[in-house]
């Protein structure tokens, strides 16, 4: 059986909704990665904490609360602060259009609103996964569904 | 494997360094530390008594790393690790570290990786290292393999579990723990064991301790410092033997074509056995 | 008699859920708002469904309420169209509140942003981001003032949306209003405060379970003395279907929760026919239009039965399920969004043929961000057209004697009775809360619901049936990002122009009380009169209580 790849599932900022958080996590499961999932409320901070600590390949954040736009680039840039610019970053939540270009400046590398069965999911980490610049940090723009 | 970086204290060094541990490079270190496993059943309350024992390490200055079980999902291979979401300590701690481990290929509460992984926070200075199960029946008994200490946690309503696991587990614990202390029912739990207790020949503190309000765990400490010197036991010695024999079957590069041919009936369990043998 | 409110402010949250309180009208005398009834082709339209019928299934207005709890319903008034809306500052809330006071309108809605619905003042570093975001931001006595400034509170009703903390935010209202020279006896309006229901889908709790019982059932203690027009809790099942609950365990888990409260309050000595009365609920409306009118039926006599059989109440209004509905938010595509006109007009009407007493319609761009004007003006006129042009309003429990709506309201009955009996079984709904019990079955069906969509089984137009390409649409507006830096200035003069001691001395009195068990609302109503923060009132109540965090579910 192949190495699994470790993703870390996240919710940053202050909203408790995580049935999609939770969803996506266990479907990432089934589909044979194994997914740390940090529960509600977490600093970005303490999600680099995590990331850094389980050796993750892969972030998954999560937000309903209009804080995306504040935090998502917060995450990534402290990733890439933190020598890990290496993992690659995944949104989902319900994020406006217009914000998106922003997001994927920061370093996010696909963004998936409601509707997203987990197959799309599961494309975007074997695609991500076999590239070598798909990490936040990288300097390629490079991001899902260009 | 470049193991510098970790050694200089460097967290994603670290890491990495149980990464590839994990992946099957094995790791041995002379370097000393404490090995303390807690196991129990699902809902005792492991999670949160380790987030406790974690904070008043670092209360006291001290390095104490989380290695936390989970099961992989036989069908997929994957694995949900949530036992972040009880360990708010692991997040903001400096002077903690704590890392989510899957049972992978293996069957028991410990992979046998999780040994070596402890030899390599040993070896990076992390002396204290706690190790939460996965809590299921008679594969706790696994945890002996890899811990020095053994506390089973056990709860108020949760059943007996010194009746209904036998005395075996009594081989293996150094401690035994009632959780929820500020529930109703923790005292008769506690006397409860005590009487169970007391038929046999070893002397086993049992504690009260509340991971909810923390009540206990300054206690809990001392007797784990307490208890640490008591040797390794015939018992253990059993565990860790077994521990290892697994992870040679399960870490053996023939082993998937080795159950191709059982399966389409190429050989037997016995040709089987001395296949693993043959290509040690 | 026109709806009762015509709101179309935008909505400036991108959450599919919309917090909105009930203020629900008790006690009006049936009216009529038209003389004759007439279908559109001039049949005449009976008023009620013939005695023979009313003996198989029961009257309208009567018990169990299966049929609703009015005899005339809508043919006497509307239900009230309440569209939540949430603003970024205290000052922009109250110009609006005040705009919609000018139409006519009596009732307002407090949405709160998250720190304050998580007792954070808007400038602690967990908030970064989230000030004014999904609501107004309230940290102190003064933002209250702000809110209401101008406002005669004696004369609106006031929904709040808030649960952790709904004492703090409560006892500023109650401040203010003193101020303003109002009586708090003739204060009127709701607070959601439902924490168990934050415990199992919605997250936004601080405290460990006992600990916000017991908040709980003080404020319904304070409340039935000195705020007795105050609906004390709005139990909802609306966050627990979002989640992914079936339509049984919506009611089965609301019903328990709210057990749980009324056992509570009874067991601290409150008077069923005091506070039962003051019980309001919340639910969702989803798609299966037969299924959620016999949820609401469903419901309403299932409460009928349980609080009889426990607690013999001589009020009739003790037993009588009076309910909020919003229609189900996380039905919404992204896809093709203006398909979720459609699926707003089938939920809403759904509500309405269950006798709803309140409805918010949602906007059909809401999976895709902020909506716009014109969205939100679509969602209130749907519901004027169902009121005002389906004509179901002008009858009495419609879909009454229907084979399949009367067995498929027996049944979810049935089931709900049964689920609620497992969770007693248990210890009662808290104790399958600390167990992760409800959270597991919710999680469970949410994730048998994704895969009967993403296998086919389930069809959803736009997303994996009747798809087109389409291009990405635009939507989505920004918020104020100044209200943060503003809130902290003005956190930074309070905390040197109060009196520091006074101050101090008050935050200590609660912790002090905290660990006993005296009454902590009036002091906490002290603490904010001399100047505390909701931060610093929370951080008392969390030194003494620790915090929660309640089991995922996983």
């Amino acid at each position: 059986m192949a190495t699994p790849l470790r993703i870390v599932i996240a919710k940053p900022g202050l909203d408790g909704h995580d049935r999609g958080a939770k969803v996506v996590a266990r479907a990432l499961r089934d589909a044979g990665h194994e997914v740390i999932y940090t529960g509600l409320r977490r600093t970005p901070e303490q999600i680099v904490r995590t990331v850094i600590d389980e050796d993750a390949q892969f972030l998954g954040l999560s937000s309903l609360s209009g804080a995306h736009a504040h935090l998502f680039p917060k995450i990534c840039k402290l990733l890439q602060e933190s020598d890990v610019g290496h993992v690659i970053v995944f949104g989902g939540g319900i994020i406006p259009t217009a914000d998106k270009p922003a997001l994927f400046e920061a370093g996010i590398k696909a963004i998936f609103g409601p509707g997203t069965s987990s197959t799309q999911i599961n494309d975007f980490i074997s695609t991500a996964a076999a590239k070598d610049d798909a990490g936040c940090g990288a300097e390629s723009d490079w991001h899902w569904g260009d | 494997m470049d193991i510098d970086k970790a050694r200089a204290g460097s967290r994603l060094g670290l890491s990495q360094a149980l990464s590839l541990v994990e992946n099957g490079l094995a790791f041995s270190t002379e370097e000393e530390g404490q090995v303390i496993g807690i196991t129990g059943a699902p809902g005792v309350g492991k999670s949160c008594l380790v987030d406790q024992l974690a904070q008043a390490y670092a209360r006291n200055g001290e390095k104490v790393a989380i290695l936390a079980v989970d099961p992989s999902s036989p069908i997929s291979g994957g694995a949900l690790l949530g036992d972040r979401l009880r360990m708010e300590s692991a997040d903001l701690d400096d002077l903690v570290y704590m890392r989510s481990v899957a049972t992978r290929g293996e069957t028991g509460a410990v992979p046998s990786v999780v040994a070596d992984m402890a030899a390599v926070l040993k070896e990076c200075g992390w002396k204290r290292i706690i190790i939460e199960t996965v809590g299921s029946g008679q594969a706790e008994f696994r945890i002996a393999a890899v811990a020095d200490t053994i506390i089973l946690v056990e709860a108020p309503g949760m059943g007996d579990a010194i009746q209904s696991e036998k005395a075996g587990i009594i081989e293996l614990v150094d401690i035994i723990v009632v959780n929820k202390s500020d529930l109703e029912g923790a005292d008769a739990t506690a006397a409860n064991i005590i009487s169970a207790l007391s038929a046999g020949s070893k002397d086993i503190p049992v504690m009260q301790v509340s991971s909810h309000t923390g009540d206990g765990v300054t206690y809990l400490v001392q007797a784990i410092d307490e208890v640490a010197d008591s040797g390794t036991s015939r018992a253990q010695w059993r565990e860790r033997l077994a521990s290892q024999w697994m992870r040679r079957m399960s870490h053996h590069p023939n082993l998937d074509s080795i159950l191709d041919e059982l399966e389409s009936s190429q050989i037997n369990i016995g040709e089987a056995i001395l296949l693993l043998e043959v290509e040690q | 008699m026109a709806p009762a409110d015509t709101i179309t402010e935008q909505h400036p949250s991108g959450r599919l859920e919309h917090r909105i309180g009930c203020e629900l009208i008790m006690g009006r005398q049936p009216s009529s708002r038209k003389e004759q009834w007439k279908t559109l082709g001039d049949l005449d339209i009976p008023a009620n469904s013939g005695a023979q019928h009313d003996q198989e299934v029961g009257a309208p207005g009567q018990p169990p309420y299966t049929r609703g709890i009015h005899s005339s319903m809508y043919r006497s008034r509307f239900w009230t169209m309440r569209q939540y809306a949430g603003f970024s500052s205290a000052k922009a809330t109250n110009e609006r509140f005040k705009l919609l006071l000018d139409r006519g309108q009596s009732g307002l809605s407090v949405a709160f942003d998250l720190p304050t619905q998580l007792g954070l003042d808007a400038d602690d570093v967990l908030c970064e981001g989230e000030v004014g975001k999904v609501g107004v931001s309230i940290s102190c006595l003064e933002n209250m003032r702000q809110l209401f400034d101008g406002i005669p509170m004696d004369k609106v009703s006031t929904s709040m949306t808030i649960n952790a903390p709904a004492m703090v935010l409560l006892a500023m209202y109650i401040a203010v209003a003193e101020e303003q020279g109002v009586d708090p006896a003739s204060l009127r309006g709701t607070i959601q405060n439902d924490i168990l229901k934050e415990y199992i889908a919605r997250g936004t709790h601080i405290f460990p379970p006992d600990a916000s019982m017991r908040l709980i059932t003080d404020i319904f203690d304070y409340c039935s003395q000195s705020v007795p027009q105050w609906n004390t809790i709005s139990i909802s099942g609306y966050h627990i279907r979002e989640a992914g609950s079936t339509a049984v365990q919506e009611v089965a888990f609301t019903l328990s929760n709210a057990l749980a409260y009324v056992e509570a309050a009874v067991e601290s000595g409150l008077d069923i026919d005091i506070f039962g009365p003051r019980l309001s609920f919340f639910f969702n409306c989803h798609n299966d239009f037969f299924e959620e009118v016999a949820k609401f039926r469903a419901a309403r006599a299932l409460w009928y039965e349980l609080i009889n059989e426990r607690y013999s109440p001589s009020n009739p209004k003790s037993a009588m399920l009076r309910f909020h509905t919003q229609v189900a938010g996380v039905s919404l595509t992204a896809q093709q969004p203006l398909n979720n006109i459609a699926r707003v007009t089938i939920q809403a009407l759904a509500a309405v043929c269950g006798g709803t007493q309140s409805l918010h319609t949602n906007s059909y761009d809401e999976a895709i961000g902020l909506p716009t004007e014109e969205s939100a003006t679509v969602a209130l006129r749907t519901q004027q057209v169902i009121a005002e042009e389906s004509g179901v309003a002008d009858v009495v429990d419609p879909l009454g004697g229907s084979w399949y709506v009367e067995d498929l309201t027996h049944r979810l009955k049935v089931a709900a009775k049964e689920e609620i009996r497992k969770i007693e079984e248990m210890g009662g709904a808290m104790k399958g809360i600390e167990s992760g019990y409800q959270q597991r079955c919710i999680h469970e069906t949410a994730y048998q619901h994704q895969n009967m969509v993403e296998s086919g089984e389930r069809k959803i137009i736009g997303v994996n049936h009747a798809q087109m390409a389409e291009d990405e649409p635009n939507a989505g507006q920004s918020l104020d990002p100044t209200v943060g830096i503003e809130q902290s200035e003005l956190l930074l003069k309070l905390r040197q122009s109060r009196d520091e001691l006074k101050c101090c001395n008050s935050i200590e009195k609660i912790s002090k009380a905290a660990k006993g068990d005296e009454n902590l609302f009036p002091l906490v109503i002290d603490a904010v009169k001399a100047g505390a923060s909701l931060g610093e009132v929370i951080n008392a109540m969390k030194s003494v209580f620790g915090t929660y965090m309640a089991p995922s579910g996983f």
